[in-house]
């Protein structure tokens, strides 16, 4: 089977820290992959890497045969890899609504002429925009919210209009960075029903999260992190028996796994 | 799934204000008693548009410039002596100023894209007093520090602009039009860019926002109505020279958005007024002026945060009324 996302010997380096480690992993289409590992291990660097708001030093991103390397931000966005983010970046000056529409920035095509001018080209596709927001924002349940300021959403359904705003570009890759903190359990186990839905429909998803229930009864493949090196990977089952990775959560001497 | 419609009253409360402030506008020059208070509502017209074409890159994208008033000059020589060595009709004089303008807003935007916060606003400043050496030096074709006297009022298709009462009206559609494209502008696909990038710039470009291009068209867009504003200054005072566009009137320029509220449209427009009409309305406490301006500015800055725009959609909030 061809990868959808492949990531070959991805290497980024700190001045003398080594935050990612020639890591090298598969995406296929649909599946739902989580990055796992203790804090500092080169996970969220990882993420940064793939949506380009790092440049790697080394190794290689491709997208369905396509390579990513030294594509900015938003030309990587446009090529259907999306992501949230840990610390949120959300639009604090828009409504929510609006937010979920910039995520959906480069599939626009309207000129800023036909946008001030309302050409029915313009108006059609505002009207999309706002259309395609609503149903996006109902998926995650903030549907009410549309033309609300972000400032009236909770942090944790803040992660969710990220989520919302990151599927406005039609990613075929949809990579959370830790979408659980700030849900309680009931609405986590919501999200995981609805990600588990995105890799039904197509999407694959690479998320990191440190909410071990959450991963293990969501994720199909995990790849482990620690000191920015892939330490194991496999089914979540055989993670969880890995002598490797019970040494770097538990801080234990390495045993020789590899 | 349809989302609903905004609702026809909240429609209808936010266009009061605008309408409201139209009106007073067409029927201002029944109250103003000669042609000197009319001059001043002129002016309060031209810095409206400035201040609104400023806010795109100061308000919506989060770019402090002090070129601005630069690109403001570059606009009046532009136009005004277009219009007087080659007799082209005034209309000529205005686009010439706006595209002159658009492209040098352009080449700022390019070192613009690598440098940030305080050193793109050193940068620009410096810009702003380049341009202002370079009209007064090149002396054969700006005449120098004594400045263009006699650029002649606007006429179009043969009616003349002349007399202060028409031309109140022409530069006051040409604010309406400005306020009506920043406006229409705003809520595009591109305001909303604008706006990401001065929120959480990193998310913008993660979400697919061409943050280069978006910064290049603000930067561009703000410096064509700088143009129009110069153009229409230049043959509104009639009279031009490089002294006017000091580093002094970019510090009033920023003021006339911070007062009014950046990212608003009608803030900076109330903002501009205001702070044309206020030194003739402060005209009785003669040399203590500025003191009392410096006050009051002080006094907005604190007080209103959100500026005046800021104030009005709190005063509706507390009454009920915003949605």
């Amino acid at each position: 089977m061809n990868a959808f996302l492949e990531v070959r010997d991805l290497r980024k380096t700190f001045g003398g820290l080594t935050a990612v480690d020639d890591v090298s992993f598969k995406l296929e289409k649909g599946q739902i992959l989580g990055l796992v590992g203790p804090n500092g291990s080169g996970k969220s660097t990882m993420l940064n890497l793939l949506s380009g708001v790092y440049a790697a030093d080394g190794g290689s991103v491709s997208l369905n045969g396509r390579s990513l390397a030294g594509l900015a931000p938003n030309a990587i966005a446009s090529a259907g890899l999306a992501r949230t983010f840990q610390n949120l970046q959300i639009f604090h000056g828009l409504s929510v609504g609006e937010n979920v529409s910039v995520g959906r920035s480069c599939r626009m095509r309207s000129s800023v002429l036909g946008s001030v001018f309302g050409t029915s080209f313009a108006r059609r596709e505002e009207a999309d925009a706002r259309d395609q927001a609503f149903s996006l924002l109902s998926l995650v349940g903030l549907e009410r919210y549309l033309d609300e300021p972000p400032s009236s959403l909770s942090y944790g359904q803040r992660r969710l209009l990220e989520l919302a705003r990151a599927l406005a570009s039609s990613p075929s890759v949809l990579m959370l960075d830790e979408p659980c903190a700030g849900l309680s359990q009931g609405e986590a186990d919501e999200l995981a029903v609805l990600i588990r839905r995105l890799g039904e429909s197509g999407i694959g998803v690479i998320v990191i999260e440190h909410n071990m229930r959450f991963v293990m009864g969501l994720v199909d493949h995990i790849v482990a992190l620690n000191f920015g090196r892939k330490i194991a990977e496999g089914d979540p089952r055989s993670i969880r028996e890995n002598e490797a990775v019970i040494a770097a959560y538990l801080g234990r001497k390495r045993h020789a796994a590899h | 799934m349809v989302p609903p419609r905004k609702s026809a009253r909240s429609r209808l409360l936010r266009l009061i204000a605008p309408v409201g402030l139209l009106a007073i506008l067409i029927a201002l020059p029944l109250a103003l008693k000669n042609n000197y208070q009319l001059g001043i509502a002129h002016q309060a017209l031209i810095f409206i548009i400035l201040a609104v074409g400023y806010d795109v890159l100061l308000g919506f994208t989060g770019l402090l410039s002090f070129g601005h008033i630069g690109l403001f000059a570059i606009g009046a020589y532009t136009s005004a002596l277009l219009v007087m060595s080659t007799g082209a009709p005034f209309l000529i004089g205005l686009m010439g100023a706006a595209v002159l303008t658009g492209f040098v807003g352009f080449l700022i935007s390019i070192p613009a894209l690598r440098i940030k916060g305080h050193y793109l606003t050193l940068l620009t400043l410096a810009l702003g007093e380049v341009i202002r050496l370079v009209l007064r030096s090149m002396e054969w074709l700006t005449h120098g520090s004594s400045g263009l006297s006699g650029i002649p009022r606007p006429e179009i298709l043969g009616f003349s602009f002349r007399q202060a009462l028409p031309l109140y009206y022409l530069l006051l559609l040409f604010a309406v039009l400005t306020v009506v494209f920043v406006w229409r502008l705003k809520a595009s696909r591109f305001g909303r860019a604008f706006m990401a990038i001065r929120d959480a710039e990193i998310g913008a470009e993660v979400c697919g926002v061409n943050t280069s291009k978006m910064k290049m068209m603000a930067f561009a867009i703000s410096a064509i109505i700088a143009g129009v504003a110069g153009s229409l200054y230049a043959h509104t005072m009639r009279f031009i020279s490089p002294e006017f566009f000091s580093l002094g009137l970019t510090i009033i320029l920023l003021a006339m958005v911070l007062v009014g509220g950046r990212g608003t449209i009608l803030g900076p427009a109330i903002g501009a007024a205001l702070l044309i009409a206020l030194p003739e309305v402060l005209r009785f406490v003669k040399e203590y002026y500025l003191l009392v301006f410096g006050i009051a500015i002080w006094l907005c800055v604190i007080l209103l945060p959100d500026g005046l725009a800021g104030l009005g959609r709190r005063l509706l909030k507390r009454v009920g009324l915003a949605a």
